[in-house]
């Protein structure tokens, strides 16, 4: 199952981006409720933290807002918004208040707070907070790929122009990213 | 990424099946926003922004950056005249001409004087430091974990997972993400603001090597009039005041430009369509092979975004 590709078509059909280009309130709230998820879910499993996510999540349509003249409303807009989350995240990584955070606060503690009030079956919590501390042991470039090909439905291409790089070097880096991943989750996958 | 230390990759059939074990954990419905504990305030938090989206109100959550402050500084300033007679009292202001005509010439005599015998080019070059680095890995410099000091012509490259950002205050900072690695310009100190107009400003040409990797570059606010030359393996730029990245493989130089221009030319000996060059525009990206070989195409959204960032922390 592919969560985005399942609402992606929803968004088709109900968000008209030239009407969202020209700020037009219902159009970007369709807009907003389209794509808050995504870029929420991404921030979540990018950064490990519940509370900067929300953060990531305000900065990144802040920064749509603030460069809406950018949307081309003929082409998909996730890997432009998956873009411009990618770089909220790594800008919160590098800054001050981030570092100091990650000292006193275990991102792997979040980890197991993230998914400890979503799920009740025991094991099925263990394994999925087994993979997102394996996903957050991931270099971002390889976790992002990842989270992109696999949790959010991008093809390479996609991941490609979202990332900036060629589609061969999507592949690639999402190969390697699995590679590394794979022993990280030995006995968990089939 | 270092491709170097590409792990052994899976098979494809392993491979497929990794992929689908994670796929069936995104679909397994864990709810990156913390479930049903938090689900009130996140809800609240949600709608919040979702009205400041819609209102078109929204704002940063981030703190502003020195760049935005910096922007919002010269706005202040370029946008009201303030005239230097307003503020002088009347007999000041009879006295001022007279008395500038005389500095003027004693300047003129001692600046013209200095800069024929000594002029800033025996000036020691300005230091390079670190401003911040991020991620597992290392700046190496010539080879070496990085020394407490930097100077200019030392071979700076960035080892393993992160990125390092170097700045030469006022005129330069330069971003090596993984792999990336570059030789540091000279600048000296700029001659002093009332010498510079009468001398004409002696302009500086630094010159450095991108070596390998993506490399990004943005001028400081002290770097308009003077001259910045790049070599690649592939190619020269030239650059008089702009942000921009030179990301480098085996075959090729791309140069990717945010603000201002590059001119790009082809080294000498490569089979290149062009001997003049190019001149790379704001929001466009050029790539020269080796063999001579060039594209040009708009900037990727990734690497505007990357050089937004630098532009908007290193100014």
């Amino acid at each position: 199952m592919n969560q985005d590709e399942t609402s992606s078509g929803v968004a088709a059909v109900t968000v008209d981006l030239s009407r969202v280009r020209a700020r037009d309130p219902e159009s970007l709230g369709l807009f907003f409720d389209r794509y808050f998820d995504s870029v929420h879910a991404l921030a979540a499993r990018m950064m490990g933290r519940r509370e900067l996510a929300e953060d990531v999540a305000q900065e990144v349509f802040y920064r749509i807002l603030r460069s809406i003249e950018q949307l081309d409303p003929a082409r998909d807009p996730r890997p432009w918004i998956m873009a411009i989350t990618a770089n909220v995240c790594r800008e919160v990584w590098r800054s001050r208040g981030y570092r100091s955070a990650r000292v006193t606060d275990p991102i792997e503690t979040h980890a197991a707070a993230l998914t400890s009030s979503a799920v009740t079956d025991e094991r099925r919590r263990e394994r999925q907070t087994r993979v997102q501390e394996s996903l957050l042991q991931l270099d971002p470039d390889s976790r992002l790929v990842i989270l992109l090909h696999d949790y959010h439905g991008f093809d390479h291409a996609e991941i490609a122009e979202t990332v900036g790089i060629s589609h061969a070097a999507a592949r690639k880096r999402y190969s390697r990213a699995i590679a590394i991943l794979a022993p990280l989750l030995e006995g968990l996958w089939p | 990424m270092n491709d170097d230390l590409d792990p052994k990759p899976l098979p494809p059939a392993e491979e497929q099946r990794l992929s689908a074990f994670l796929q069936a954990d995104a679909a397994a419905g864990l709810d990156p926003r913390g479930g049903a504990e938090v689900a009130p305030e996140a809800a609240a938090r949600r709608e919040a922004i979702r009205r400041g989206f819609v209102s078109g109100g929204l704002e940063s959550s981030l703190p502003a950056s020195g760049g935005e402050a910096h922007r919002a500084s010269t706005t202040e300033i370029r946008g009201g005249t303030i005239s230097l007679d307003s503020l002088l009292p009347r007999r000041t202001r009879r006295v001022w001409p007279r008395v500038a005509l005389a500095a003027a010439a004693v300047l003129i005599a001692v600046v013209a004087g200095r800069a024929l015998i000594v002029g800033n080019s025996r000036e020691p070059a300005l230091a390079w430091s670190v401003r911040q680095t991020t991620g597992t890995g290392a700046l190496m410099v010539n080879g070496r974990p990085q020394p407490p000091l930097l100077k200019a012509g030392d071979e700076v490259r960035f080892e393993g997972e992160g990125m390092a950002d170097l700045i030469c205050e006022g005129h330069l900072a330069i971003q090596l993400p993984t792999d990336g690695a570059c030789t540091l310009p000279a600048f000296r100190p700029p001659a002093r603001a009332g010498w510079r107009g009468l001398t004409g400003g002696r302009p500086q040409t630094a010159q450095a090597s991108v070596l390998a990797g993506e490399v990004r570059f943005v001028t400081g606010a002290q770097f308009p009039g003077n001259h910045l030359r790049l070599s690649t393996r592939a190619a020269e730029l030239e650059v008089t005041g702009t942000t921009f990245a030179v990301i480098l493989n085996a075959e090729s130089t791309c140069v990717c430009v945010l603000e201002g221009a590059v001119k790009l030319q082809p080294r000498a000996g490569a089979q290149s369509q062009s001997r003049a060059g190019w001149r790379v525009e704001a929001g466009t990206r050029r790539s020269v092979a080796v063999d001579g070989g060039t594209r040009i195409e708009p900037i990727l959204p990734m690497e505007r975004m990357k050089l937004e960032m630098l532009r908007d922390t290193a100014r």
